[in-house]
């Protein structure tokens, strides 16, 4: 064994892999050689101080808060984030109807309506092309929209929905001098990363739940959801000592859990509650009867027009071939409905858009006949 | 709940989900901040640093590979970050060392006993802060987190052998500088 072959054991002895043979020759060579010899004494050395290293860590409670924290305050900015753009789409949906319409108004006459309808074959088309214009950066010429979007009449009161969007850090930024805990002693330590796993077991899967069903696609809820969000954003910072609050952190989870839980249940009961007003038998505010040609391609483009004005439509069907829609939507944004869904008719004489009376939520029925 | 459920729904957004799963893993990855970094306040740093990335990476995590080995390597590449950034910083003391991460000492512990290991533990604990990074990520994965020589390749991104040539060689840089304090490190193993 030279000094040269000597290294190559010694990586096996620290690997434990080193055999009865190989030890033997190993500590005959460190007899007869005194530089491995050291060499040998120092991987010994090395190798039991090694054993001594503990492969896992606790964390000091502060630091785990700090974590915790940063992970939830990103979590609750994307989550604006992703509002802030959804909302923002449907307004810009409304900006390009509304550019559409004031550039194409002025070139129509009621004589000229059955030039503007489209066709009921091309519905499917005009669909896309409705998606196309929201999915393009929004600030849309003539010429890039056809002439299957519907042209909304502007009267003033069709303004794109105020966006208010909580851009404020609520959370505060760091409450890090809150944060003086000094590292808590090993044992006490080992206690928090428990508490997180038991109120999460405890209580979030209920809040997942709901929080995902409430965050399904239904328009009405956009705005709440927004507002929720901007609730749940201001969590409040722990205000106990700062040896409790360290203690906390795994508590803080638990309280988390509890405010999503509350917002979550409060969505869904909206969600809930705007579900039941669209089924409920109200009498309608008003109602719009339609010649079409199609009927069930017509109710599809009635349904993304609702969505585009943030309205909720339940599509009835009639055993004569007919449907009745039951839209609710805000009064305010009723007459630009009306006037696009009209654009749709094909009778010899448009219907005109009915009066609303009401304000706030209103209900409308579409009534959609196949023409003969 | 179990593991991969945890990761669908932290990939879903889910906060508290993804501090719950993290907070099976969080006790390594300090560890491996702690032997890369060498001090417990830029250990911490590089902790919320990696969770951060483990979190905005976690819906691109693809299940055929080990979440663990994943997780460790975005800590190691968080760390190796720092390092870079802070290549011109002094070192800090290695008070902080002395007692982090170091199994308990014995009940018969006499005092000069329990100063000699104190000062044995941050020296081995210095030496390992002054190996060069891509030695020191390798030997703390194996002689310290115990990591097979295959899974470090691939918490690393390199092959086998290159892994096995930096272990050696980091190993014999330790002893040399075991071996040049040797009258303290002989007596501690006494």
């Amino acid at each position: 064994m030279t000094c040269a072959e000597i290294v190559g054991l010694l990586d096996r002895l620290m690997d434990g892999e080193l055999s009865e043979e190989e030890r033997r020759e190993l500590e005959a060579h460190g007899e007869s050689c005194p530089t491995c010899a050291e060499q040998i004494r120092a991987t010994l050395q090395m190798k039991a101080l090694f054993e001594e290293m503990e492969p896992e860590v606790d964390v000091p409670l502060a630091a785990q808060a700090k974590w915790r924290r940063a992970i939830r305050e990103d979590a609750a900015q994307r989550r604006r984030k992703r509002l802030t753009r959804w909302v923002g789409s449907v307004a810009a949906a409304l900006v390009v109807l509304v550019g559409v319409g004031l550039a194409l108004n002025g070139g129509l006459s009621p004589k000229q309506d059955s030039a503007a309808i489209m066709p009921a074959g091309d519905s499917a088309a005009e669909v896309e092309t409705v998606r196309e214009a929201e999915e393009a950066d929004r600030a849309t010429t003539l010429g890039e929209v056809t002439s299957g979007i519907a042209v909304v009449e502007t009267d003033g009161a069709n303004e794109a929905p105020q966006v208010v969007v909580d851009s404020a850090d609520e959370a505060p930024a760091e409450a890090d001098g809150a944060y003086e805990a000094q590292p808590v002693r090993a044992d006490s330590a080992k206690a928090a990363p428990a508490e997180p796993d038991a109120a999460y077991e405890a209580s979030a899967m209920e809040a997942d739940e709901a929080f995902e069903s409430a965050e399904s696609d239904s328009a009405m809820e956009a705005p709440m959801v927004q507002a929720k969000a901007n609730e749940t954003d201001a969590m409040p910072s722990p205000t106990a000592e700062p040896a409790a609050e360290a203690m906390q952190a795994g508590s803080s989870d638990a309280e988390y859990d509890e405010e999503e839980e509350s917002d979550a249940e409060s969505m869904v009961e909206d969600a809930e509650e705007m579900e039941a007003a669209v089924a409920a038998p109200l009498s309608p505010a008003c109602e719009l009867d339609l010649q079409v040609t199609g009927v069930d391609s017509i109710c599809m483009i009635v349904r993304e027009l609702a969505d585009d004005f943030d309205a909720t439509a339940d599509v009835q069907a009639v055993e004569d071939g007919s449907a009745n829609i039951y839209v609710m939507i805000d009064a305010e944004a009723a007459p630009a409905f009306m006037e696009a869904v009209l654009m749709l008719d094909k009778s010899e004489a448009k219907p005109a858009v009915p009066e609303v009376a009401e304000a706030g939520m209103v209900q409308i029925l579409l009534v959609l006949r196949e023409t003969p | 709940m179990e593991e991969s459920r945890l990761i669908q729904r932290a990939s879903d957004g889910d906060a508290a989900a993804f501090n719950s799963l993290m907070g099976m893993h969080e006790r390594r990855m300090y560890a491996v901040a702690l032997r890369m970094c060498g001090n417990p306040e830029d250990a911490q740093d590089c902790l919320q640093e990696a969770m951060l990335r483990v979190w905005r990476a976690v819906s691109g995590f693809k299940a055929q590979s080990s979440f663990g080995t994943w997780v460790y390597r975005i800590t190691m590449n968080t760390c190796l970050d720092e390092l870079r950034k802070r290549k011109n910083r002094p070192n800090t003391s290695l008070d902080g060392l002395v007692d982090a991460g170091w199994s308990p000492a014995d009940e018969d512990d006499t005092p000069e006993r329990h100063a000699l290991r104190g000062e044995v533990r941050a020296s081995l604990q210095g030496f390992i802060r002054e190996l060069p990074e891509d030695m020191r990520a390798a030997i703390v994965l194996r002689d310290i987190q115990g990591y097979a020589y295959d899974e470090i390749a691939d918490i690393l991104g390199t092959n086998v052998g290159t892994i096995k040539s930096r272990i050696s060689r980091g190993r014999e840089k330790l002893r040399e500088k075991i071996a040049s304090r040797s009258e303290l490190f002989d007596r501690y193993r006494v």
